[in-house]
């Protein structure tokens, strides 16, 4: 889930996200880690707390709190901002997500968001709508083809993406939550294509 | 694999694993991703795989677990000791099943019920595992209200309100998942049957023989006994937290060998406690001819362990019991119907974040306090709503063996032969007790 990003577009979003917590806003997800992330104010001392996916996010996003101290946030509180203690190693198997959408333009905007805010690295991504059949059965198990079908029937778009298989639940999660796909399935995990043992 | 692989047939993925996978037996690599995941676990590593799992298995046994077994033991004495062995395999397939599709799949069990089998056969499941976890909180509130009414005499009914709200404020504005780690301490004492066991002396020959040399009867009595273990001890709301903790935890399928030890040793530990009860009741009551009415005749089981403090301990064990179980009690409904309607959900989530999610829990709580509040029995409400959870399980494990045993879902990891043996034998054992049941009922009507 690293990755550079586009500074301008994830970097401006970081700033209004502060300048909307110094006014009092809360409740606002936060650009990069989007619900991981919870702030509350008590008596003048920010408490950030949540789950980050490494140490370096937790330093990036304290060292951004700080910035903030002596305008408007007199402490920071981030005992409860813990790093995910994931056991899994990446680059064993990969897993292919199937999202359906409306239509194309809100697939691509759905894999924008996944890939420039949300750090996402997919192995494939690809969006088909019924013009580009054929290309879904290049991509997909055809247990899932009659699953396209039916979207592409209803005059949908889906997004397909392939990657590492433990970053599927938090891809996965953000398809169905934050980019409101019609539906999300995931396909079985399979060895990662290129491996290294 | 095979079977899977021809599933790509012509595709430039095929290509790439075809490929991998000749590399891979060429070098004497594992073929599949199961054989990837899969772990050979020293004995160091399948102790500390162990531990957690003995910690949560203490808490399967709620306050209704409790009051069930005690009235079985006390009822039928020792006569359903080997349905109990016989299905501790059962459970730790089933709960395996459950926590392996949702790292599979990534989802929890209601969005794939919903997905795999459309909204006209997951809308009744779910909702009938909702309707048995309300009145299973319903009846462990009664069960909580009765312990305090043991420790201070002040009557049961005045505690509900209280221990409703106090229990859904914790669940709904506070870390549920860190103060459970404490208040597994308090269910510890309920291995004080484990000891009372031998203190009370049983016929152990008996114990044995009716463990291992099943005795059917088809009295009323043991009936609704039979149904009303087999659904506290194969309990649904169990499937659905198994399989949201799984994704709330994003643990995956890499640790799937560590995961089968640490719910083999919780579930073999809850058995045992179960066991325990129902020898101590057995040895205790049943021998007495002393039938389980109230909270303190269930107590008076511990006296050759606890002596005077039996009442104490019990009283101890059921709160804790009760404290621990109610908030998974009422996530688990809210889990199941927030998955059914695509809602945001988590306990790791705030009430902001997922207002869905804990609405529901909050409704969970009013509609158990109202019914505790109106139930008479406390006892009878424990017993019954296990019996419902008897009725709705088999339905459960049924679908959630077309899960587990569906390519489409699993591929590599869909269910080998043995688990579909045991799994469909779950099935096949609840459906007969139901029908026998269903046909007492219908011919005797209820027992008393």
């Amino acid at each position: 889930m690293k990755g550079v990003q586009p500074p301008d577009t994830v970097s401006q979003r970081t700033k209004s996200w502060w300048a909307s917590i110094l006014a009092g806003l809360v409740d606002h997800p936060h650009p990069i880690y989007g619900a991981d992330v919870a702030v509350t104010f008590r008596g003048g001392v920010l408490h950030i707390s949540g789950e980050l996916p490494s140490e370096s996010d937790r330093k990036a996003l304290l060292k951004d709190a700080r910035e903030h101290v002596g305008h408007g946030i007199d402490d920071i509180d981030a005992k409860h901002l813990t790093v995910a203690k994931g056991k899994e190693r990446p680059g064993i198997l990969d897993q292919t997500l199937i999202a359906a959408f409306a239509n194309p333009d809100v697939a691509e905007y759905a894999s924008k968001y996944l890939v420039e805010s949300r750090r996402v690295e997919p192995k494939r991504l690809e969006i088909l709508d019924s013009r580009l059949e054929d290309r879904a059965r290049d991509l997909l198990p055809a247990e899932f083809l009659s699953d396209v079908r039916k979207a592409f029937d209803a005059g949908e778009a889906v997004l397909i993406l392939t990657v590492d298989e433990t970053a599927v639940f938090k891809v996965r999660e953000l398809l169905a939550e934050e980019t409101r796909s019609l539906w999300t399935i995931a396909t079985p995990p399979i060895p990662a294509a290129g491996r290294r043992d | 694999m095979d079977d899977r692989h021809s599933t790509y047939t012509g595709s430039r993925q095929a290509r790439l694993m075809a490929e991998v996978q000749s590399r891979a037996r060429r070098g004497g690599r594992p073929t599949s991703a199961r054989e990837m995941t899969r772990q050979r676990l020293s004995l160091g590593q399948l102790l500390r795989a162990a531990g957690p799992g003995l910690i949560t298995g203490g808490a399967d046994n709620d306050p209704a677990g409790i009051a069930t077994y005690s009235i079985v033991g006390a009822t039928v004495g020792f006569t359903m000791n080997w349905l109990l062995l016989l299905s501790t395999p059962m459970l730790i397939v089933i709960q395996q099943m459950s926590a392996k599709v949702a790292n599979v799949t990534k989802s929890d069990l209601a969005t794939l019920l919903r997905t795999s089998f459309g909204a006209r056969i997951a809308t009744p499941a779910v909702l009938l595992m909702v309707a048995a976890n309300v009145i299973t909180m319903g009846a462990d509130l009664l069960a909580m209200g009765a312990a305090f009414e043991l420790l201070t005499h002040i009557k049961f009914i005045f505690w509900i309100v209280p221990l409703a709200a106090v229990m859904a404020f914790v669940t709904i504005f506070t870390d549920y998942k860190v103060m459970s780690k404490y208040l597994l301490w308090l269910v510890a004492v309920f291995s004080a049957y484990i000891v009372a066991a031998f203190v009370a002396r049983p016929n152990w020959g008996e114990v044995l023989q009716s463990t291992i040399v099943p005795q059917l009867s088809l009295s009323p009595d043991y009936l609704i006994g039979a149904v009303g273990l087999l659904g506290t001890t194969i309990t649904p709301y169990l499937f659905f937290w198994q399989a949201s903790g799984e994704v709330e935890e994003k643990r995956g399928v890499q640790g799937f060998s560590r995961r089968n030890v640490d719910i083999t040793a919780g579930m073999i530990w809850s058995n045992l406690t179960a066991f325990s009860i129902i020898v101590v009741t057995g040895a205790v009551l049943f021998s007495h001819h002393t039938a389980i009415k109230t909270a303190a005749d269930a107590a008076r089981a511990l006296e050759p362990v606890a002596g005077p403090y039996a009442t104490v301990l019990f009283a101890v064990g059921i709160i804790g019991a009760g404290l621990l179980a109610i908030p998974v009690l009422a996530a688990s409904a809210a889990f199941g119907v927030a998955g059914l309607a695509g809602w945001r959900r988590g306990l790791g989530r705030n009430p902001r974040n997922a207002p869905q999610f804990y609405v529901v829990i909050g409704l969970a709580f009013l509609i158990a306090m109202e019914m505790a509040i109106s139930a008479i029995d406390p006892i009878k409400a424990l017993f019954y709503s296990q019996v419902l959870d008897g009725l709705i399980a088999p339905v459960l494990v049924v679908l959630l063996l077309m899960l587990t045993s569906s390519r489409k879902l699993m591929g590599d990891f869909v269910n080998g032969l043995p688990t579909k043996v045991i799994g469909w034998a779950a099935a096949a054992v609840m459906v007969l007790a139901d029908v026998a049941l269903a046909y007492q009922v219908a011919t005797n009507g209820l027992p008393g």
